[in-house]
Protein backbone atom coordinates (compact mmCIF):
# COMPACT_ATOMS: atom_id res chain seq x y z
CA UNK A 1 0.00 0.00 0.00
CA UNK A 2 1.72 3.23 -1.03
CA UNK A 3 1.48 5.84 1.73
CA UNK A 4 2.01 9.31 0.67
CA UNK A 5 4.85 10.73 2.75
CA UNK A 6 5.70 14.44 2.54
CA UNK A 7 9.40 15.06 3.57
CA UNK A 8 9.29 18.51 5.49
CA UNK A 9 6.90 21.33 6.47
CA UNK A 10 7.55 23.72 3.26
CA UNK A 11 6.50 20.45 0.86
CA UNK A 12 3.19 20.34 3.49
CA UNK A 13 2.69 23.96 3.08
CA UNK A 14 3.05 23.96 -1.03
CA UNK A 15 0.99 20.59 -0.92
CA UNK A 16 -1.64 22.42 1.25
CA UNK A 17 -1.68 25.65 -0.60
CA UNK A 18 -2.50 23.48 -3.95
CA UNK A 19 -5.52 22.11 -2.11
CA UNK A 20 -4.13 18.79 -0.35
CA UNK A 21 -6.17 18.70 2.54
CA UNK A 22 -4.24 15.73 3.64
CA UNK A 23 -1.23 17.47 3.65
CA UNK A 24 -2.70 20.41 5.63
CA UNK A 25 -4.28 18.07 8.48
CA UNK A 26 -0.42 16.67 8.31
CA UNK A 27 0.98 20.32 8.63
CA UNK A 28 -1.01 20.50 11.84
CA UNK A 29 -0.32 17.20 13.29
CA UNK A 30 3.06 18.64 14.96
CA UNK A 31 1.05 21.26 16.97
CA UNK A 32 -2.28 20.07 17.52
CA UNK A 33 -1.24 19.03 21.16
CA UNK A 34 -0.32 23.34 21.76
CA UNK A 35 -3.34 24.43 19.93
CA UNK A 36 -5.61 22.13 22.37
CA UNK A 37 -3.34 23.23 25.39
CA UNK A 38 -3.99 26.80 24.56
CA UNK A 39 -7.88 26.57 23.29
CA UNK A 40 -8.08 24.29 26.86
CA UNK A 41 -6.39 27.10 29.01
CA UNK A 42 -8.52 30.01 27.50
CA UNK A 43 -11.72 28.37 27.09
CA UNK A 44 -11.12 26.08 30.53
CA UNK A 45 -13.47 23.12 29.01
CA UNK A 46 -12.48 20.15 27.73
CA UNK A 47 -15.36 19.51 25.18
CA UNK A 48 -15.16 23.89 23.79
CA UNK A 49 -11.21 23.38 23.51
CA UNK A 50 -11.55 20.31 21.03
CA UNK A 51 -14.36 21.91 19.17
CA UNK A 52 -12.38 25.58 18.93
CA UNK A 53 -9.24 23.90 17.27
CA UNK A 54 -11.66 22.06 15.20
CA UNK A 55 -13.01 25.71 13.88
CA UNK A 56 -9.71 27.23 13.84
CA UNK A 57 -8.32 24.36 11.44
CA UNK A 58 -11.48 24.74 8.98
CA UNK A 59 -10.65 28.39 9.34
CA UNK A 60 -7.01 28.03 9.07
CA UNK A 61 -7.98 25.93 5.38
CA UNK A 62 -9.33 28.95 4.21
CA UNK A 63 -6.67 30.85 4.88
CA UNK A 64 -3.68 28.77 4.08
CA UNK A 65 -3.04 30.95 0.83
CA UNK A 66 -2.08 33.90 3.50
CA UNK A 67 0.99 31.91 5.17
CA UNK A 68 4.21 32.63 3.79
CA UNK A 69 6.50 31.95 6.28
CA UNK A 70 6.67 27.80 6.61
CA UNK A 71 8.69 28.43 9.12
CA UNK A 72 5.86 30.22 11.46
CA UNK A 73 3.07 27.54 10.92
CA UNK A 74 2.83 26.98 14.58
CA UNK A 75 2.47 30.89 15.33
CA UNK A 76 -0.15 31.59 12.72
CA UNK A 77 -1.97 28.34 14.20
CA UNK A 78 -1.58 29.32 17.17
CA UNK A 79 -2.93 32.82 16.48
CA UNK A 80 -6.35 31.53 14.45
CA UNK A 81 -7.08 29.31 17.22
CA UNK A 82 -6.73 31.89 20.31
CA UNK A 83 -8.96 34.00 17.79
CA UNK A 84 -11.09 31.33 17.73
CA UNK A 85 -11.27 31.46 21.45
CA UNK A 86 -12.21 34.69 21.58
CA UNK A 87 -15.28 34.15 19.59
CA UNK A 88 -16.45 31.16 21.88
CA UNK A 89 -15.98 33.78 24.88
CA UNK A 90 -17.85 36.31 23.00
CA UNK A 91 -20.79 33.81 22.30
CA UNK A 92 -20.49 32.87 26.29
CA UNK A 93 -21.43 36.24 26.53
CA UNK A 94 -25.24 35.71 26.07
CA UNK A 95 -24.92 31.84 28.07
CA UNK A 96 -25.67 31.18 30.91
CA UNK A 97 -22.90 31.26 33.43
CA UNK A 98 -20.64 28.49 33.21
CA UNK A 99 -19.89 25.94 35.80
CA UNK A 100 -16.19 25.71 37.36
CA UNK A 101 -14.99 22.68 35.02
CA UNK A 102 -14.03 19.40 36.61
CA UNK A 103 -11.28 20.40 38.15
CA UNK A 104 -9.62 16.66 38.64
CA UNK A 105 -9.73 17.02 34.61
CA UNK A 106 -5.96 17.38 34.94
CA UNK A 107 -4.01 16.29 37.67
CA UNK A 108 -2.86 18.68 40.22
CA UNK A 109 -0.85 18.90 42.98
CA UNK A 110 -1.96 22.39 44.77
CA UNK A 111 -5.90 22.04 43.82
CA UNK A 112 -6.63 25.66 45.76
CA UNK A 113 -3.77 27.42 44.08
CA UNK A 114 -5.07 26.08 40.68
CA UNK A 115 -8.82 26.82 40.91
CA UNK A 116 -7.56 30.14 42.28
CA UNK A 117 -5.54 30.84 38.88
CA UNK A 118 -8.40 29.53 36.88
CA UNK A 119 -10.90 31.75 38.37
CA UNK A 120 -7.86 34.97 37.95
CA UNK A 121 -7.60 34.55 34.52
CA UNK A 122 -11.22 34.25 33.71
CA UNK A 123 -11.07 38.21 35.27
CA UNK A 124 -9.15 39.34 33.00
CA UNK A 125 -8.69 40.18 29.27
CA UNK A 126 -8.55 37.77 26.44
CA UNK A 127 -5.48 39.23 25.57
CA UNK A 128 -4.34 39.57 28.80
CA UNK A 129 -4.87 35.61 29.44
CA UNK A 130 -3.66 34.90 25.70
CA UNK A 131 0.27 36.33 26.44
CA UNK A 132 0.23 34.23 30.01
CA UNK A 133 -0.94 31.13 28.89
CA UNK A 134 1.40 31.57 25.63
CA UNK A 135 4.38 32.39 28.19
CA UNK A 136 3.55 30.31 31.26
CA UNK A 137 1.74 27.50 30.07
CA UNK A 138 3.06 26.88 26.24
CA UNK A 139 6.37 27.60 27.67
CA UNK A 140 7.27 30.13 24.81
CA UNK A 141 9.52 32.29 24.22
CA UNK A 142 8.96 36.26 23.19
CA UNK A 143 10.00 35.74 19.98
CA UNK A 144 7.23 32.85 19.41
CA UNK A 145 4.86 35.03 21.60
CA UNK A 146 5.40 37.85 19.40
CA UNK A 147 4.75 36.02 15.96
CA UNK A 148 1.35 34.85 17.75
CA UNK A 149 0.26 37.93 18.51
CA UNK A 150 1.72 40.18 15.25
CA UNK A 151 3.93 42.12 17.99
CA UNK A 152 7.50 42.91 18.24
CA UNK A 153 9.39 40.71 21.01
CA UNK A 154 9.55 43.80 23.34
CA UNK A 155 5.76 44.67 22.65
CA UNK A 156 5.25 40.91 24.01
CA UNK A 157 7.47 40.96 26.98
CA UNK A 158 5.46 44.01 27.88
CA UNK A 159 2.47 42.96 27.38
CA UNK A 160 3.42 39.85 29.45
CA UNK A 161 4.41 41.70 32.61
CA UNK A 162 1.02 43.52 32.30
CA UNK A 163 -0.69 41.03 32.05
CA UNK A 164 0.91 39.68 35.22
CA UNK A 165 0.64 43.03 37.01
CA UNK A 166 -3.51 42.83 36.56
CA UNK A 167 -3.30 39.01 37.67
CA UNK A 168 -1.26 39.53 40.35
CA UNK A 169 -3.51 41.63 43.08
CA UNK A 170 -6.60 39.56 41.85
CA UNK A 171 -4.65 36.52 43.21
CA UNK A 172 -3.75 38.08 46.30
CA UNK A 173 -7.12 39.17 46.95
CA UNK A 174 -8.69 35.56 46.42
CA UNK A 175 -5.55 34.32 48.58
CA UNK A 176 -6.52 36.68 51.20
CA UNK A 177 -10.10 35.62 51.59
CA UNK A 178 -9.60 31.99 51.51
CA UNK B 1 4.79 35.46 42.77
CA UNK B 2 8.26 34.80 40.72
CA UNK B 3 8.19 33.47 37.38
CA UNK B 4 9.02 29.94 37.86
CA UNK B 5 5.95 29.62 40.49
CA UNK B 6 3.74 31.05 37.41
CA UNK B 7 5.25 28.27 35.58
CA UNK B 8 4.33 25.92 37.96
CA UNK B 9 0.80 27.28 38.65
CA UNK B 10 -0.05 27.59 35.30
CA UNK B 11 0.76 23.99 34.44
CA UNK B 12 -0.69 22.14 37.47
CA UNK B 13 -4.05 24.47 36.85
CA UNK B 14 -3.94 23.25 33.28
CA UNK B 15 -1.82 20.59 32.36
CA UNK B 16 -4.01 17.96 30.14
CA UNK B 17 -3.47 15.77 27.12
CA UNK B 18 -6.45 15.72 24.55
CA UNK B 19 -8.56 13.12 24.82
CA UNK B 20 -7.41 9.94 22.24
CA UNK B 21 -7.97 10.06 18.38
CA UNK B 22 -8.70 14.02 19.03
CA UNK B 23 -6.34 15.24 16.06
CA UNK B 24 -7.83 12.15 14.29
CA UNK B 25 -10.69 13.10 14.76
CA UNK B 26 -10.32 16.62 13.30
CA UNK B 27 -7.92 14.82 10.74
CA UNK B 28 -11.28 13.10 9.23
CA UNK B 29 -12.82 15.90 9.60
CA UNK B 30 -10.58 17.80 7.41
CA UNK B 31 -10.31 15.69 4.73
CA UNK B 32 -13.56 13.64 4.17
CA UNK B 33 -15.30 15.39 1.33
CA UNK B 34 -18.87 14.82 2.38
CA UNK B 35 -18.64 15.95 6.07
CA UNK B 36 -19.94 19.11 7.45
CA UNK B 37 -18.41 20.28 10.58
CA UNK B 38 -20.14 19.49 13.49
CA UNK B 39 -20.56 20.96 16.76
CA UNK B 40 -21.06 19.06 20.34
CA UNK B 41 -24.47 19.83 21.05
CA UNK B 42 -24.74 22.18 24.11
CA UNK B 43 -27.55 25.00 24.70
CA UNK B 44 -26.87 28.11 26.57
CA UNK B 45 -28.79 30.78 25.56
CA UNK B 46 -29.78 33.53 28.74
CA UNK B 47 -33.00 34.60 28.19
CA UNK B 48 -34.65 38.04 29.87
CA UNK B 49 -38.19 36.47 31.21
CA UNK B 50 -40.12 38.47 28.52
CA UNK B 51 -37.44 37.29 26.12
CA UNK B 52 -37.64 33.68 27.20
CA UNK B 53 -41.53 34.06 26.56
CA UNK B 54 -41.35 35.10 23.58
CA UNK B 55 -38.95 32.64 22.60
CA UNK B 56 -40.84 29.95 24.02
CA UNK B 57 -43.77 31.35 22.17
CA UNK B 58 -41.48 30.89 19.01
CA UNK B 59 -40.34 27.33 19.93
CA UNK B 60 -43.88 26.36 20.08
CA UNK B 61 -44.85 28.04 17.04
CA UNK B 62 -41.47 26.25 14.99
CA UNK B 63 -42.26 22.70 16.63
CA UNK B 64 -45.92 23.07 15.50
CA UNK B 65 -45.02 23.94 11.85
CA UNK B 66 -42.10 21.06 11.65
CA UNK B 67 -44.59 18.38 13.05
CA UNK B 68 -46.90 19.32 10.18
CA UNK B 69 -43.59 19.59 7.37
CA UNK B 70 -42.55 16.17 9.01
CA UNK B 71 -46.18 14.68 8.75
CA UNK B 72 -46.41 15.81 5.09
CA UNK B 73 -43.23 14.32 4.21
CA UNK B 74 -43.41 11.53 6.18
CA UNK B 75 -46.87 10.24 4.97
CA UNK B 76 -45.93 11.09 1.20
CA UNK B 77 -42.14 8.59 1.81
CA UNK B 78 -44.75 6.17 2.78
CA UNK B 79 -46.84 6.02 0.06
CA UNK B 80 -44.21 6.69 -2.66
CA UNK B 81 -42.08 3.79 -1.04
CA UNK B 82 -42.76 -0.05 -1.90
CA UNK B 83 -41.89 -2.41 0.66
CA UNK B 84 -40.63 -5.68 0.42
CA UNK B 85 -41.83 -6.90 3.59
CA UNK B 86 -45.93 -6.32 2.98
CA UNK B 87 -45.15 -3.01 4.38
CA UNK B 88 -44.40 -4.15 7.74
CA UNK B 89 -41.93 -2.16 9.86
CA UNK B 90 -39.45 -1.69 6.60
CA UNK B 91 -38.50 2.05 6.56
CA UNK B 92 -39.01 2.46 10.47
CA UNK B 93 -35.31 1.81 11.08
CA UNK B 94 -34.12 3.76 7.99
CA UNK B 95 -36.57 6.67 9.07
CA UNK B 96 -34.24 6.69 12.60
CA UNK B 97 -31.45 6.56 11.08
CA UNK B 98 -31.99 9.61 8.85
CA UNK B 99 -33.87 11.52 11.28
CA UNK B 100 -31.23 13.90 12.64
CA UNK B 101 -33.37 15.31 15.24
CA UNK B 102 -34.22 12.04 16.80
CA UNK B 103 -30.44 10.93 16.61
CA UNK B 104 -29.17 14.67 17.76
CA UNK B 105 -31.15 13.70 21.09
CA UNK B 106 -29.27 10.91 21.85
CA UNK B 107 -26.48 12.33 20.98
CA UNK B 108 -26.90 14.76 22.66
CA UNK B 109 -26.87 13.00 26.29
CA UNK B 110 -23.53 11.37 25.12
CA UNK B 111 -20.97 13.88 26.06
CA UNK B 112 -19.37 11.93 28.68
CA UNK B 113 -16.25 9.65 29.59
CA UNK B 114 -13.94 12.12 28.16
CA UNK B 115 -11.53 11.78 31.10
CA UNK B 116 -10.95 9.13 33.57
CA UNK B 117 -12.24 11.12 36.28
CA UNK B 118 -15.20 11.94 35.01
CA UNK B 119 -17.75 10.89 37.97
CA UNK B 120 -20.46 11.30 35.29
CA UNK B 121 -19.32 7.97 33.07
CA UNK B 122 -21.31 5.40 34.32
CA UNK B 123 -24.39 7.04 34.51
CA UNK B 124 -23.95 8.65 30.97
CA UNK B 125 -22.41 5.32 29.63
CA UNK B 126 -25.82 3.54 30.53
CA UNK B 127 -28.34 5.85 29.18
CA UNK B 128 -26.14 5.97 26.09
CA UNK B 129 -26.24 2.59 25.82
CA UNK B 130 -29.75 2.11 26.20
CA UNK B 131 -30.19 4.32 23.67
CA UNK B 132 -27.70 2.47 21.14
CA UNK B 133 -30.09 -0.87 22.34
CA UNK B 134 -33.29 0.67 21.51
CA UNK B 135 -32.01 2.35 18.29
CA UNK B 136 -30.59 -2.03 17.74
CA UNK B 137 -33.72 -3.63 18.54
CA UNK B 138 -35.74 -1.60 15.72
CA UNK B 139 -33.12 -2.65 13.32
CA UNK B 140 -33.34 -6.29 14.51
CA UNK B 141 -36.94 -6.32 14.12
CA UNK B 142 -37.37 -4.97 10.61
CA UNK B 143 -35.46 -5.90 7.09
CA UNK B 144 -32.74 -2.76 5.31
CA UNK B 145 -33.70 -1.64 1.75
CA UNK B 146 -31.83 -3.39 -0.74
CA UNK B 147 -29.77 -0.22 -1.59
CA UNK B 148 -28.38 -0.59 2.30
CA UNK B 149 -28.21 -4.35 2.95
CA UNK B 150 -24.27 -3.81 3.72
CA UNK B 151 -24.22 -1.06 5.21
CA UNK B 152 -26.54 -2.12 7.45
CA UNK B 153 -24.66 -4.87 8.75
CA UNK B 154 -22.09 -2.24 9.42
CA UNK B 155 -24.10 -0.35 11.04
CA UNK B 156 -25.65 -2.99 13.36
CA UNK B 157 -22.07 -4.10 14.19
CA UNK B 158 -21.20 -1.14 15.60
CA UNK B 159 -24.10 -0.05 17.72
CA UNK B 160 -23.52 -3.54 19.39
CA UNK B 161 -19.74 -3.20 19.79
CA UNK B 162 -19.74 0.17 20.98
CA UNK B 163 -22.38 -1.16 24.43
CA UNK B 164 -19.92 -3.47 25.01
CA UNK B 165 -16.96 -0.88 24.77
CA UNK B 166 -18.63 1.36 26.89
CA UNK B 167 -19.31 -0.99 29.47
CA UNK B 168 -15.62 -1.77 29.25
CA UNK B 169 -14.99 1.84 29.55
CA UNK B 170 -16.78 2.05 33.28
CA UNK B 171 -15.49 -1.54 34.36
CA UNK B 172 -11.92 -0.15 33.65
CA UNK B 173 -12.82 3.28 35.15
CA UNK B 174 -14.09 0.99 38.27
CA UNK B 175 -10.59 -1.07 38.27
CA UNK B 176 -8.27 1.95 38.10
CA UNK B 177 -7.40 1.16 34.45
CA UNK B 178 -6.57 4.33 33.03
CA UNK B 179 -4.81 3.00 30.09
CA UNK B 180 -7.80 0.62 29.10
CA UNK B 181 -10.36 3.35 29.85
CA UNK B 182 -8.92 5.64 27.28
CA UNK B 183 -8.77 2.42 24.50
CA UNK B 184 -12.13 1.53 25.65
CA UNK B 185 -13.77 5.11 25.77
CA UNK B 186 -12.09 5.91 22.43
CA UNK B 187 -14.57 3.11 20.49
CA UNK B 188 -17.16 3.25 22.75
CA UNK B 189 -16.96 6.98 21.66
CA UNK B 190 -16.30 6.72 18.08
CA UNK B 191 -19.96 5.46 17.56
CA UNK B 192 -20.90 9.12 17.06
CA UNK B 193 -18.78 10.23 14.44
CA UNK B 194 -19.55 6.79 12.86
CA UNK B 195 -23.51 7.15 13.51
CA UNK B 196 -23.01 10.47 12.23
CA UNK B 197 -21.27 9.43 8.99
CA UNK B 198 -23.97 6.18 7.72
CA UNK B 199 -27.03 8.99 8.77
CA UNK B 200 -25.82 11.56 6.56
CA UNK B 201 -25.03 8.54 3.93
CA UNK B 202 -28.72 7.39 4.16
CA UNK B 203 -30.23 10.57 3.89
CA UNK B 204 -28.13 11.61 0.89
CA UNK B 205 -27.82 8.65 -0.99
CA UNK B 206 -28.25 9.42 -4.52
CA UNK B 207 -27.12 7.50 -7.92
CA UNK B 208 -24.17 9.49 -9.68
CA UNK B 209 -22.57 8.78 -13.01
CA UNK B 210 -20.00 6.12 -13.46
CA UNK B 211 -17.05 8.98 -13.67
CA UNK B 212 -17.62 10.44 -10.36
CA UNK B 213 -18.36 7.18 -9.10
CA UNK B 214 -15.04 5.94 -9.86
CA UNK B 215 -13.82 9.70 -8.95
CA UNK B 216 -15.27 9.25 -5.15
CA UNK B 217 -13.60 5.54 -5.22
CA UNK B 218 -10.09 6.96 -5.88
CA UNK B 219 -10.57 9.74 -3.14
CA UNK B 220 -11.34 7.05 -0.61
CA UNK B 221 -8.31 5.30 -1.47
CA UNK B 222 -6.32 8.04 -1.27
CA UNK B 223 -7.45 9.14 1.77
CA UNK B 224 -7.24 5.81 3.26
CA UNK B 225 -3.54 5.71 2.04
CA UNK B 226 -2.19 8.89 3.37
CA UNK B 227 -3.57 7.91 7.19
CA UNK B 228 -0.39 6.48 8.81
CA UNK B 229 -2.31 4.05 11.00
CA UNK B 230 -4.03 2.48 8.46
CA UNK B 231 -0.58 2.14 6.37
CA UNK B 232 0.90 0.57 9.44
CA UNK B 233 -1.97 -1.66 10.71
CA UNK B 234 -3.00 -2.60 7.12
CA UNK B 235 0.37 -2.69 5.65
CA UNK B 236 3.20 -5.51 6.63
CA UNK B 237 4.57 -3.33 9.68
CA UNK B 238 6.14 -5.14 12.66
CA UNK B 239 3.72 -4.02 15.22
CA UNK B 240 4.50 -3.49 18.98
CA UNK B 241 1.49 -3.94 20.78
CA UNK B 242 2.18 -6.41 23.68
CA UNK B 243 1.97 -6.48 27.04
CA UNK B 244 0.66 -3.25 28.07
CA UNK B 245 1.10 -1.27 24.67
CA UNK B 246 -2.15 -3.24 23.45
CA UNK B 247 -4.93 -0.36 24.56
CA UNK B 248 -2.75 2.21 22.43
CA UNK B 249 -2.64 -0.02 19.89
CA UNK B 250 -6.50 -0.08 20.08
CA UNK B 251 -6.75 3.88 19.97
CA UNK B 252 -4.53 3.69 16.42
CA UNK B 253 -6.97 0.79 14.82
CA UNK B 254 -10.07 3.38 16.00
CA UNK B 255 -8.64 5.14 13.64
CA UNK B 256 -8.04 3.35 11.03
CA UNK B 257 -11.54 1.95 11.42
CA UNK B 258 -13.01 5.38 11.06
CA UNK B 259 -11.04 5.28 7.61
CA UNK B 260 -12.55 2.14 6.48
CA UNK B 261 -16.25 3.33 7.22
CA UNK B 262 -15.74 6.42 5.98
CA UNK B 263 -14.76 5.19 2.94
CA UNK B 264 -18.09 2.38 2.80
CA UNK B 265 -20.72 5.57 3.95
CA UNK B 266 -18.87 7.47 0.55
CA UNK B 267 -20.13 4.43 -1.76
CA UNK B 268 -23.94 4.44 0.07
CA UNK B 269 -23.59 8.46 -0.12
CA UNK B 270 -23.00 8.13 -4.17
CA UNK B 271 -24.72 5.39 -5.59
CA UNK B 272 -22.98 3.94 -8.78
CA UNK B 273 -24.74 3.35 -12.06
CA UNK B 274 -25.89 -0.12 -12.91
CA UNK B 275 -22.96 -0.36 -15.28
CA UNK B 276 -20.60 -0.86 -11.85
CA UNK B 277 -23.13 -2.02 -9.18
CA UNK B 278 -21.58 -5.81 -10.03
CA UNK B 279 -18.06 -4.03 -8.55
CA UNK B 280 -19.50 -1.87 -6.07
CA UNK B 281 -21.17 -4.68 -4.52
CA UNK B 282 -17.24 -6.57 -4.36
CA UNK B 283 -15.91 -3.05 -2.92
CA UNK B 284 -18.53 -2.86 -0.59
CA UNK B 285 -18.38 -6.18 0.93
CA UNK B 286 -14.53 -6.17 1.39
CA UNK B 287 -14.54 -3.10 2.71
CA UNK B 288 -17.40 -4.66 5.27
CA UNK B 289 -15.28 -7.83 5.84
CA UNK B 290 -12.18 -4.88 6.70
CA UNK B 291 -14.44 -3.16 9.44
CA UNK B 292 -15.28 -6.45 11.09
CA UNK B 293 -11.87 -7.13 11.40
CA UNK B 294 -11.20 -3.85 12.88
CA UNK B 295 -13.56 -4.58 15.26
CA UNK B 296 -12.13 -8.14 15.99
CA UNK B 297 -9.18 -6.15 16.54
CA UNK B 298 -10.57 -3.61 18.88
CA UNK B 299 -12.51 -6.28 20.74
CA UNK B 300 -8.96 -8.58 21.22
CA UNK B 301 -7.18 -5.48 21.93
CA UNK B 302 -9.73 -5.06 24.71
CA UNK B 303 -9.67 -8.27 25.95
CA UNK B 304 -5.84 -8.18 26.34
CA UNK B 305 -5.71 -10.76 24.04
CA UNK B 306 -2.77 -10.33 21.78
CA UNK B 307 -3.11 -13.46 19.26
CA UNK B 308 -6.76 -12.92 18.65
CA UNK B 309 -5.50 -9.17 17.96
CA UNK B 310 -2.90 -10.50 15.76
CA UNK B 311 -4.82 -13.37 14.25
CA UNK B 312 -8.23 -10.12 13.45
CA UNK B 313 -4.83 -8.30 12.05
CA UNK B 314 -4.23 -10.69 9.41
CA UNK B 315 -8.20 -10.70 8.82
CA UNK B 316 -7.87 -6.90 8.08
CA UNK B 317 -4.40 -7.36 5.96
CA UNK B 318 -6.31 -9.49 3.32
CA UNK B 319 -9.64 -7.89 3.29
CA UNK B 320 -7.65 -4.29 2.30
CA UNK B 321 -5.28 -5.86 0.04
CA UNK B 322 -9.18 -7.32 -1.41
CA UNK B 323 -10.48 -3.44 -1.49
CA UNK B 324 -7.33 -2.24 -3.32
CA UNK B 325 -7.99 -4.73 -5.94
CA UNK B 326 -11.86 -3.78 -5.89
CA UNK B 327 -10.80 0.07 -6.50
CA UNK B 328 -8.28 -0.87 -8.94
CA UNK B 329 -11.23 -3.14 -11.12
CA UNK B 330 -13.89 -0.02 -10.53
CA UNK B 331 -11.33 1.92 -12.81
CA UNK B 332 -10.65 -0.51 -15.35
Amino acid sequence: MGVLIHPNKSDLVQAAQTGDRVAFAELLRPDYTSAYRLAYALLQDAGEAEDAVQDAAFAAWRRIGSLRDTGKVRAWFLAIVANQCRSVKRSRRWSVTKNDPPELAAPVTDLAASIDLRRALRRIGHDERLVLVLRYYLDMPFEEIAATIGATPKAARHRVERAIQKLRPIMRVREAMD
Amino acid sequence: MDDRTLFNRFHEAFDIQPRPGSYDRMRIALTAPSVVLKRRPGFRLRFTKMGFRVAAALAVAVLVIVALVAFLALHRSMTGYVPANNGQGILKPYQMVTARGHFAQFMAQSNHCYYFTDTACPAATERFNAALQSWLDELSSTKAPPEFTKVDAMLRAHLAQSVVDGNITVAAQKAGNAPLFEAAAAAHLDVRPFSDAISAAIAGARPTSAGDYRSNVTDQLDLFNSCTPCGRYAGRDQLDCAGPKIDKCVIDVVSVDAQIYNFETALVLKAPPSSLAAKDAALQTDLINADSAALAMIRAGLAGDISAFNSARASLQISISAVQLDAAAVQS
